[in-house]
């Protein structure tokens, strides 16, 4: 339906309900509208449509662009990162290629081996050092003993004891 | 041109720009009295009217053509107009009407007794119940058809008319007192 046809069904609709609201002026559309407004209206929301799809497509590509500025201007850029990355690459190469330690097994020295070694080292040591390895060597102390045996050495303990203690 | 035609151009690549003239060359001049009604200054409304068309653009295919195209733009304009009217009510000091409709002041001009006529009408408006104002608006400022205001309001053509014609007298019979005061 045209709009003036429109207009003249809705005013004759309020004249039959409400007499008095019929041809008002505020009914009528009013407010100042430029020159042809309505003429250059699609022209300038193409124009919108197309500069928003353009900026769309510049957006996309701009994160790129940004990136490749940078990349280019920044020299101190690149070497830092080609650093790194060669640090990188050097540390993955050297872990996939590096031979595995060796694992000492204690069960393949030989006694003889193991002997000179213990000469060798015990040179080195002076008496004190000495002294305290055979304090360690309890084997003899745990050895079975007589009663006889066991009594002397406590006596010999006890007789000690107060002969120190006449000294202080 | 028919609303499926204009759509059909629109959707099709070739012709999208063709078909979006047909569509502005249709309804804008409706849709700007709409958005002018709630907005005041033409800028504004031609801000809003040409955000309407960009957002129906990108959103055609979301048209389903159980309204028409007046009601679908009708809904995307208002909801454009309101949603900027409440942005400059947060902004402004001075608050603006409450009602849908601007009445007075702005670029709109009227003498001091249509003026005085604008703030009793506005003053009716207000009187009515929500739904009553809506329908009333929609009918006698928007010149919306029933079938257009029942698709968007979700009511019958039967009660539309009847709630218009309440509003429309007890409007009128405001606007008669008023007057007698």
């Amino acid at each position: 339906m045209e709009n003036g046809k429109r207009h003249r069904e809705i005013e004759e609709e309020i004249r039959d309900i409400a007499p008095g609201l019929s041809g008002q002026p505020y009914r009528k559309h009013a407010g100042d509208i430029p020159f042809r407004y309505f003429e250059k209206l699609s022209d300038q929301v193409i124009q919108r449509l197309a500069a928003s799809s353009s900026a769309e497509k510049s957006g996309q590509t701009g994160w790129i662009q940004w990136i490749t500025q940078q990349w280019y201007s920044r020299r101190v850029l690149i070497v830092s990162m080609a650093s790194v990355l060669s640090v990188i690459l050097a540390t993955g190469l050297w872990l996939f290629t590096a031979k595995p330690l060796p694992v000492m097994d204690f069960s393949q020295i030989n006694p003889a081996e193991a002997r000179s070694y213990l000469i060798s080292c015990a040179g080195e040591l002076d008496d004190v050092q000495l002294s305290m390895l055979n304090d360690q060597d309890l084997g003899e102390e745990f050895m079975p003993v007589t009663d006889e045996e066991l009594k002397g050495v406590i006596d010999e303990y006890l007789y000690q004891i107060p002969s120190e203690n006449q000294f202080n | 041109m028919t609303d499926t035609e204009i759509v059909e151009m629109i959707m099709d690549d070739r012709q999208q720009n063709k078909g979006l003239r047909h569509l502005m060359s249709t309804y804008s001049e409706r849709l700007y009295w709409v958005i002018r009604r709630i907005v005041e200054s033409h800028d504004d409304t031609d801000d809003i009217l040409q955000n309407t068309f960009i957002k129906a653009f990108r959103n055609i295919h979301r048209f389903e053509s159980r309204s028409s195209l007046f009601t679908w733009l009708y809904r995307i304009a208002t909801n454009e107009a309101l949603t900027f009217r409440k942005m400059m009510l947060r902004k402004a000091t001075q608050p603006m009407p409450e009602s849908g409709m601007v009445l007075a002041g702005g670029a709109v001009s009227h003498s001091d007794n249509e003026e005085q006529m604008l703030e009793k009408l506005d003053a009716a408006l207000k009187s009515l119940p929500e739904r009553q104002r809506q329908v009333f608006e929609m009918r006698y400022y928007d010149e919306l058809s029933y079938a257009d205001i029942g698709q968007l309001l979700g009511l019958s053509e039967g009660a539309l008319k009847a709630s218009y014609h309440h509003a429309a007298k007890k409007v009128e019979n405001y606007l008669v007192n008023m007057s007698a005061h």
